[in-house]
């Protein structure tokens, strides 16, 4: 994948989404949308440094950042992080991965913990949206407020 | 309901947001000459402001309109600036060409309205729609812009009618301070 690190606009945005769905083989996918600059930032990575698609390490990287600061758990068991791919939109870049859900997801309580950019910045928001079949639920998560619980 | 709610709540604390604190500095500069007298003022001033920027955040999230973040972030304290010289310069409430102030207003609000869209698009999902979440985005900044006046008045009252100081040192404080730091922004934003 390719990106750029580019900086901030002064007004600062620090937003994150992540969009989960129940698919038919019974898996969560989540879709995450995190702005570049600060993923870098939190990684260590230097904001003016640009890396092409040549850079293998740059889905680890991701994959990594993402097992350290998402925990989804299923009945108080934690799922498995599986990444599938990054696609950059500057200045965000959208990864999706996917959680194999342990037995029949209905009826299931799902809890994620979303640590991401938190102790970066404080006014660090991360938004949640869940969808199955029948609904569909919405959470802002942020220093305060790390974790969700929802029944599938 | 939920997402109503969500989006309600990350605009009115999108512009209460002390990190950012621009708007914040703007509609207090904006208000700042006026008085709890002076409501009838401050609603047409408000709903100048806010028509002018309920406006652009509808054409940006809609991509009609595109203007490089770069440009708006050093705009926005250029608002804040002319509002405060404006403000020393009308001193005399009843003297001041109150429909040019009005129109300038809503123009302002053109411009900080495209500032509330990079924030707002950075909240959409992939595929989404943005007038669901458009509409109480903005009732949360509208509902964040009124306790910000109100705020504006209180001070304004406890300076002017409880430490009895004179309407005009308010106003050189206030649009001063405006003007300081806006000057601030402008030269870190270029």
């Amino acid at each position: 994948m390719f990106w750029t690190g580019t900086a901030s606009a002064l007004h600062d945005i620090h937003v994150s989404r992540c969009d989960i769905e129940v698919n038919d083989q019974n898996e969560l996918e989540v879709t995450f949308k995190i702005f570049l600059d600060d993923i870098q930032m939190a990684m260590g990575l230097s904001p003016n440094l640009e890396l092409d698609d040549t850079y293998e390490g740059s889905d680890m990287m991701i994959e990594k950042f993402l097992n350290k600061n998402l925990k989804i758990y299923q009945n108080n068991q934690q799922l498995k992080l599986e990444y599938i791919e990054s696609t950059p939109a500057l200045p965000a870049v959208w990864t999706t991965v996917k959680y194999k859900l342990n037995r029949e997801a209905q009826g299931s309580e799902i809890k994620v913990y979303n640590y991401i950019l938190i102790d970066e910045f404080s006014d660090q928001t991360n938004l949640i949206d869940f969808r199955n079949n029948r609904e569909k639920k919405s959470f802002v998560l942020n220093k305060k407020k790390t974790s969700v619980t929802f029944k599938l | 309901m939920e997402a109503f709610m969500n989006y309600l709540q990350l605009g009115l604390t999108h512009i209460l947001d002390p990190n950012g604190y621009d708007h914040i500095l703007f509609v207090l500069t904006l208000c700042g000459i006026y008085t709890f007298n002076d409501w009838k003022k401050i609603l047409i001033l408000v709903t100048a402001f806010t028509v002018g920027h309920s406006l652009t955040l509808a054409l940006a999230a809609l991509d009609i309109v595109s203007i490089d973040s770069g440009i708006i972030e050093v705009l926005i304290p250029i608002t804040i600036l002319l509002t405060a010289v404006y403000n020393l310069y009308n001193q005399n409430k009843a003297s001041h060409n109150v429909s040019l102030l009005y129109a300038l207003t809503a123009f302002f609000g053109l411009i900080h309205g495209l500032g509330f869209s990079y924030f707002f698009r950075a909240l959409l999902a992939k595929d989404e729609s943005i007038l669901q979440p458009l509409l109480p985005f903005n009732l949360g900044v509208e509902v964040g812009q009124l306790i910000i006046v109100l705020f504006g008045l209180i001070l304004s009252y406890i300076f002017i009618n409880l430490f009895k100081l004179k309407a005009k040192y308010w106003n050189y404080m206030i649009s001063g301070l405006a003007i300081i730091l806006s000057i601030q922004m402008i030269a870190e934003r270029i």
